[in-house]
């Protein structure tokens, strides 16, 4: 084999080593990848894993504000369920970041991440560029997966059809049932009682959460007694005897509330412990009064 | 040593059967519009897992609770692909007023069953949560049925605990959970658990491989060298196996093991991989008081563990979370997304 026919073999074996790796890398992609101008419309973002079993992801993606203004991002329905940090976006920067983890992995094909609710501001392409980004291996080793592309191409045309808009969200369901936990370790604010949650809402997505601490068990809490919170969130009570509730609220106003059972109170913590304590208290002075009362008419009714 | 999947295997026929699987069921179900459907594809391929999903007016099932089930003999049912038997309501008379009941969503069902070890705990995850914990049967099987949970796509996960406290690694799938249907997940088959009696073994000593399985099944066993040794043992009637591996034909350094199970034509997915090294010594393995990436150290790798890992998360590690950071994630003196993965790959929930 001479030189010349070696360089083209070079090449040739490059291309194919360099095409084998794009086709087994992960895919982001855009659904629909076409939008009308001017209208306000989700754009799921999705992760094609091509075969490969991924279970974290870290995106930071780049865009032009003055073609494109993001209203919201939509996390629900995510195959990312637990959340590193939670969408963000900046329309002043022309930013969107987020991180997080599907336990277990995911190798099953397409992977929704974030529903990005957009409008385009002039027709054309308009790009969106994959920074600093990275998806890993589910291998226990955190083994970072080749991701493709470094850019997402989103048309904005006059008229798009069929049209896909945002409709008037009809998610009725609350969110998913959830076990917050309060924890106590050295190792997380220094050793006091933290509170830790996650919610999953399929529908619109999480909102918020809300934490209320009360001396007293509630079956109503006022709107005004709610805190907002984010996980972990340490506690105020940190002699664990209030009873705590965590509101979890999606971006439809649903909202699941839960109560976290009580740690063990002493006897004289307890609220019901008091009530039935002045409730004894109080039956026991009115029988004494009432035989008191009884016995001084009779002594009158003997004089 | 510690037990990370080995990357010199590659992945299992199986595996790639299974994930077309639930492809094929996904992109299904993606265009699912209420008729009744049930995978054919299954049919022709060793799947692990077989997903059907029912609609309200074909389950059997009184969804509505009139006392009536299924069309034709439900009148809130439009024909046999509605998923929802709730009564049409009559209109109102013209000119009259009428109060409304509220509206009750179509009830959803999903049913998993399939395979793990005689007697162990078998956890459902749901979307990485604990949704329900179970025992399968002395024949290995288990049965487990869940409800109340809203339409969408949901991350399932299951694993199960052999006799000695080791477990399986998960079987994840995508279901799309559709309301008024009813979807069964079945021919769930674990892989097995897996574990070997020395971190270090002598050139021509002997390593127990073992582990639990399907009664009776057939375990194949795979080490990775220079060339892959397979070897087959059979399960017994507890689907305990154990395989006396001679390492004379293995060369010096790092190896890593790993099973999978056999019975009828049914195929599990290939278990979690089990190192060791073969050197001049036996050194037996140690009992872990605290297995990786279980940062708290109460037996489990959770959102507990989670938590604490997102408390340090671009944060300068203290002197007493360090030594944890090192000895239970990756080591490099910070908690990145490397660490997040180390996670979800040992997540118990």
């Amino acid at each position: 084999m001479n030189k010349r026919t070696c360089v083209v073999v070079g090449i040739i074996a490059g291309l194919l080593t360099v095409g084998g790796s794009t086709v087994q890398a992960a895919r982001i992609f855009f659904l629909p990848q076409e939008v009308t101008v001017g209208r306000e419309t989700e754009v799921s973002m999705f992760l094609d894993t091509e075969r490969e079993d991924i279970n974290a992801v870290e995106m930071t993606i780049r865009f032009d504000p003055s073609s494109i203004l993001i209203r919201d991002i939509n996390d629900g329905d995510s195959a990312l369920a637990l959340w590193i940090e939670r969408p963000r976006f900046s329309n002043v920067d022309g930013v969107v970041t987020f991180s997080g983890i599907i336990p277990g992995g995911y190798e099953s094909g397409q992977a929704r991440l974030a529903g990005l609710r957009l409008v385009t501001r002039q027709e054309g392409n308009v790009e969106f560029r994959i920074e600093n980004s990275r998806v890993l291996l589910n291998d226990g080793l955190g083994t970072r997966a080749n991701l493709v592309p470094a850019r997402l191409l989103l048309t904005a045309a006059e008229k798009v059809y069929p049209e896909v808009t945002i409709v008037p969200s009809d998610d009725t369901y609350a969110p998913e049932l959830f076990q917050p936990r309060i924890i106590h370790d050295p190792n997380i604010f220094d050793g006091l009682y933290v509170l830790v949650f996650a919610a999953q809402d399929k529908g619109s997505g999480i909102d918020y959460y809300a934490v209320h601490e009360s001396r007293t068990p509630k079956t109503f809490v006022s709107d005004s007694e709610w805190q907002r919170a984010e996980s972990p969130y340490p506690l105020k009570d940190q002699r664990r005897t209030q009873y705590v509730y965590i509101k979890a609220v999606d971006k439809s106003g649903n909202a699941r509330i839960v109560a976290v059972e009580l740690a063990s109170q002493r006897w004289w913590q307890q609220y019901h412990a008091w009530s039935i304590i002045i409730g004894g208290v109080l039956a026991v002075l009115a029988a004494g009064l009432a035989v008191f009362i009884r016995r001084l008419q009779k002594k009158r009714n003997e004089r | 040593m510690s037990d990370v999947q080995n990357l010199c295997f590659r992945k299992s026929e199986t595996a790639r059967r299974v994930t077309a699987l639930f492809l094929v069921t996904v992109l299904a179900m993606g265009a699912f519009t209420g008729a009744r459907f049930v995978l054919s594809a299954a049919v022709n391929v060793t799947a692990t897992v077989q997903i059907t999903v029912q609609s309200a007016c074909s389950d059997g099932l009184d969804n509505d609770g009139d006392g009536l089930y299924d069309y034709p003999n439900d009148p809130g049912c439009s024909d046999p692909t509605d998923t929802d038997e709730t009564n049409i309501p009559p209109s109102p008379p013209a000119g009259g007023g009428g109060g409304g009941g509220g509206y009750v969503p179509p009830p959803i069902i999903v049913n998993f069953s399939g395979r793990a070890y005689p007697r162990s705990l078998v956890t459902l995850l749901k979307d990485a949560g604990v949704a329900v914990t179970t025992v399968a049967g002395q024949d290995a099987n288990f049965k487990i049925q869940l409800t109340s949970i809203a339409p969408g796509t949901y991350l399932f996960s299951v694993y199960g605990e052999d006799n000695r406290g080791n477990r399986s690694a998960l079987l994840t799938f995508p279901v799309n959970v559709v309301a008024g249907t009813v979807t069964n997940v079945s021919n769930i088959y674990l892989a097995p658990t897996i574990a070997v009696d020395k971190e270090e073994v002598k050139k021509g000593n002997v390593i127990a491989v073992f582990g639990q399985s399907v009664p009776l099944s057939e375990i194949t066993i795979g080490v990775n060298s220079q060339e892959d040794v397979y070897v087959k043992a059979p399960a017994d009637q507890n689907g305990v196996y154990l395989y006396n591996l001679d390492t004379i034909v293995l060369e010096l350094g790092q190896h890593y093991a790993r099973s999978k199970s056999t019975l009828e034509g049914f195929i599990s997915p290939f278990s979690k991989s089990v190192g060791f090294k073969v050197g001049t010594q036996d050194v037996y393995a140690p009992t872990r008081k605290c297995r990786r990436a279980d940062l708290n150290c109460d037996g489990r790798v959770n959102l507990v563990d989670f938590s604490i890992a997102a408390y340090w998360y671009k944060r300068t590690l203290s002197p007493a979370f360090a030594p944890i950071e090192k000895n239970r994630l990756n080591g490099d003196g910070k908690i990145d997304l490397v660490d997040f993965s180390i996670m979800a790959f040992y997540w118990t929930g």
